[in-house]
């Protein structure tokens, strides 16, 4: 008999084990002792062989499905179908964390050219999918409307399959607007951050706009539904207690979704709470734990009736921990090679691996663009991202249990440190999901009704008493 | 020949010139006589002790004029059709609906006949007994089929006990268009082993489904739910979605009370319209890691809404019934009824039906 590799970790209910493919199990030190020396029983023997961390020879049934499943939480599909495209990074609003350093609505020289839009489009043509995701970002892109409407219907004619999402503010709502929303595969996404008076205070600073913001965007939701019409919110540090809050808010909007997100040290929020922010830890503890607070909340209004909520980290989490292949989510998966699947156009023409790579070369921080609409990829540029981009081999993640579920984030390193060969044990993005996964699997080890309902709900869209996994305790004694 | 597939449609030739060699041919031309039902055939019209409905234009026909015998292979109004190749099988499955016997059909020249009148992109059954018994001559017979109608794709029951890894050099080039319906009981080798009466037979099972994962084979992987297994549902599910992702889909299936189901259907039947519990958790299971799941030989009404859209209409129509409150209920179209045997077993059947 062979072990597979493992790792473990102790959590309040005991030892926790898994491997690179993605398997658990729990029990406790005794067992853990025998199998760091190899001296196993016949019967746990086959209780690993059964749970997916052992097999008797290579190339038999149990090596090869081990090797199946690695497989599948590896892969990451090979196919560029998911564009962020920013076409301006104008803006009539100036929110106090704007993560994108915006510029004024009337500067000029921060738009798309026509030049830039033909060869956009040309290089749309030239992608081999047949479907696309286009996310328009800004800026506000909006004050573009006539790029909107001239680059959909150039991809609904290109695409056999397309979606769009405008990322909007809503300071505004053009008619021109409400005539693109008309196609259904156009989607509407916009910033909520909770209360009335703390979306004035990050976003709009005063309660006048706040309220010209909540009527636009309550007629989109009458018009089109919470189907094609989500909204997020950004939790600045001072405001994390307040998270049951914004989660009430979401609940009375009838939403049935939230991504609860802290405000990243990127744009002006680096200059908002610079102390706040640079102490990683202490601020990455404070957000676990605003955040465990909250779920807590979330999971207590699903049972008690009224719309369900899911949460979008739980839920990506979950399909990490659960689902063959959630190897689409660039934030939470490993590898995570730069412009596979996955690609930002910037305002002058630049490609980016992701939005947060492009806030860094806002500020003047570090040049991470990997080419241009009119010189192509740099594929020296990509390449040397991709090494930095895998935990695999990364020597603070492998060890840890939760490798085969998290991601890697050097772009929030270097936001946060300036480099990215800081040990990754004391980062904010390593303190988080520790954190956070130490959350689901407590949760999922808990075997509380409550729980399993949240839990189902969260990762196959329907919340249900019925047991989604199987027992995976083994008791040695 | 007795004993053959359907044998409810096979019919008694009154009028023939005998001691020739056995044809196959698809039914054009039928009247109805005093004397039975006259059909033409490739030697002649022929008088079969059959009733005017029972065969209609179309129907692909066996003639076996030693025997005196005409029997109906496949039928005209159908998208897939099953050969039984032998009733012999190394496995004593403890509900088999149709207990092995020595019989073998090893036709292969006129079942070649007969898949080259079927419609095109037919779906040809193959199921015994254990096909793989016959594995000799039904692996040229496969490839031979597929060089000449590669439109045809075949849903072969079998044990997956006869595999070798040699087997590759037939599999690979099929694995398109064959699709391997393999029963799993448990997921553990005792309860297994228990359940299909033979000794090894989950090893022996798991060694043949690496087979076909590595040749990149189509599997649907059929569970029966029952007594037998009930209490074991949820580790077989544990088993099915960690070792077994690679197949197309998992088939979780009702009893069908014929054979040694039929004999000891207290003993094995589980009333899953009351008791659908560890139904759900298996489905519930498989739906967490992606795997597809269907319901064979549920009525649609004793499955809870959630998990309805997984119930196939998988009782064969000739062997198809409803109850007479089935009457009132809008969904039997898409319903599979009950099997016809079901009838005797009905007082101690599903207790909960409810026409939608």
């Amino acid at each position: 008999m062979k072990l597979f590799p493992f790792q473990f970790r102790t959590l309040s209910s005991g030892v926790l084990f898994s491997n690179p493919a993605g398997d658990f199990f729990q029990s406790d030190e005794r067992l853990l002792g025998r199998m760091a020396v190899g001296d196993l029983q016949p019967t746990e023997w086959a209780f690993l062989q059964r749970q997916g961390f052992a097999c008797e020879d290579p190339g038999d049934f149990y090596y090869n499905s081990f090797r199946q499943r690695l497989h599948e939480k590896k892969a990451i599909p090979n196919r560029l179908n998911y564009i962020i495209a920013v076409p301006t990074l104008r803006c009539d609003l100036s929110c106090r964390y704007c993560q994108v350093s915006r510029v004024g609505e009337k500067v000029q020289g921060y738009d798309w050219s026509e030049e830039t839009l033909a060869r956009f489009l040309s290089f749309l043509d030239h992608l081999e999918s047949s479907t696309l995701k286009l996310e328009f970002q800004g800026g506000e892109p909006i004050l573009r409307m006539d790029l909107l409407e001239r680059i959909i219907a150039h991809c609904q004619e290109r695409f056999d399959a397309a979606e769009f999402v405008i990322c909007t503010a809503l300071n505004t709502l053009p008619n021109r607007l409400l005539r693109l929303m008309a196609q259904d595969n156009v989607y509407l996404s916009t910033s909520l951050d909770g209360p009335s008076e703390l979306h004035s205070r990050n976003r709009t600073r005063s309660p006048e706009a706040t309220r010209r913001f909540e009527n636009h965007l309550r007629r989109l939701l009458d018009s089109f539904g919470p189907e094609r019409i989500h909204f997020l919110p950004t939790v600045m540090p001072n405001d994390f207690h307040r998270l049951p809050e914004i989660i009430d808010a979401y609940r009375a909007w009838g939403c049935d979704g939230i991504y609860l997100r802290s405000a990243s040290f990127h744009g002006f929020a680096r200059k908002q709470l610079p102390t706040e922010m640079a102490d990683q830890s202490a601020l990455a503890d404070r957000w676990v734990a605003a955040y465990s607070v909250a779920m807590e909340h979330l999971f207590r209004c699903n049972t008690e009736g009224g719309p369900m909520i899911r949460e979008f980290n739980l839920s990506q989490m979950l399909r990490r921990i659960f689902k063959r292949s959630a190897n689409h989510h660039v934030d939470l998966r490993s590898p995570n090679p730069a412009a596979r699947d996955a690609l930002l156009v910037n305002w002058d023409g630049r490609f980016y691996p992701s939005d947060e790579a492009r806030m860094l070369a806002a500020i003047g921080h570090s040049d991470l663009s990997i080419g241009s609409l009119a010189c192509g990829y740099d594929q020296e540029k990509i390449a040397q991202l991709n090494w930095n981009q895998m935990n695999e081999v990364h020597e603070s993640c492998i060890h840890c249990v939760y490798q085969a579920y998290c991601g890697i984030d050097m772009i929030d390193d270097l936001a946060r440190c300036d480099r990215i060969d800081v040990p990754k044990e004391g980062s904010w993005f390593c303190r988080v999901q520790m954190g956070l996964f130490d959350f689901v699997f407590n949760k999922l080890l808990g075997n509380n009704p409550v729980d399993l309902f949240n839990l189902s709900g969260h990762l196959n869209g329907h919340f249900s008493h019925t047991p989604f996994y199987g027992r995976f305790y083994y008791d040695p004694a | 020949m007795a004993g053959f597939t359907m044998i409810r449609h096979s019919f008694q030739i009154r009028e023939h010139d005998a001691a020739r060699e056995p044809v196959v041919f698809a039914l054009k031309e039928m009247t109805f006589t005093a004397g039975g039902l006259r059909i033409g055939s490739p030697y002649g019209d022929v008088v079969l002790a059959a009733m005017a409905g029972e065969l209609d234009r179309g129907d692909i026909l066996a003639l076996f004029p030693e025997e005196n015998r005409v029997v109906r292979w496949f039928f005209s109004d159908s998208l897939s059709h099953t050969l039984l190749l032998t009733e012999a099988c190394d496995q004593r499955c403890l509900m088999c609906s149709q207990p092995p016997r020595p019989h073998r059909y090893p036709f292969w020249k006129l079942y070649a006949q007969a898949l080259n009148l079927l419609p095109e992109g037919s779906q040809v059954g193959l199921s015994g007994g254990e096909p793989l018994l016959l594995k000799k001559e039904l692996v040229p017979w496969l490839l031979e089929m597929h060089r000449c109608r590669p439109d045809l794709t075949f849903h072969l029951l079998s044990n997956a006990q006869h595999l070798k890894l040699g087997d590759r050099d037939w599999i690979e080039p099929l694995r398109e268009v064959l699709l391997w319906g393999i029963p799993l009981y448990a997921g553990d080798a005792e309860r297994h082993d228990q359940i299909v009466f033979k000794k090894g037979a989950f090893e022996t099972l798991l060694s043949g489904l690496n087979l076909l994962a590595r040749c990149g084979s189509r599997v649907e992987l059929r569970s029966i739910v029952m007594q037998p297994t009930w209490t074991g549902l949820s580790a077989l599910a544990d088993f099915v979605t960690r070792h077994l992702r690679f197949i197309d889909y998992w088939a979780l299936m009702q009893l069908e009370p014929m054979g040694y189901a039929g004999e000891a259907w207290e003993g094995l039947f589980v009333d899953t319209s009351e008791h659908f519990a560890p139904v759900a958790t298996a489905l519930a299971m498989a739906q967490a890691v992606d795997v597809a799941t269907l319901l064979y030989n549920f009525p649609r009404c004793t499955v809870p809404e959630p998990w309805r859209d997984r119930v196939c209409a998988s009782v064969s129509d000739w062997k198809r019934r409803y109850l007479p409150q089935c009457g009132l209920c809008r969904e039997q179209s898409v319903c599979g009824g009950f099997f016809e045997s079901y009838w005797d077993r009905s007082h101690q059947g599903f207790q909960r039906i409810q026409p939608l």
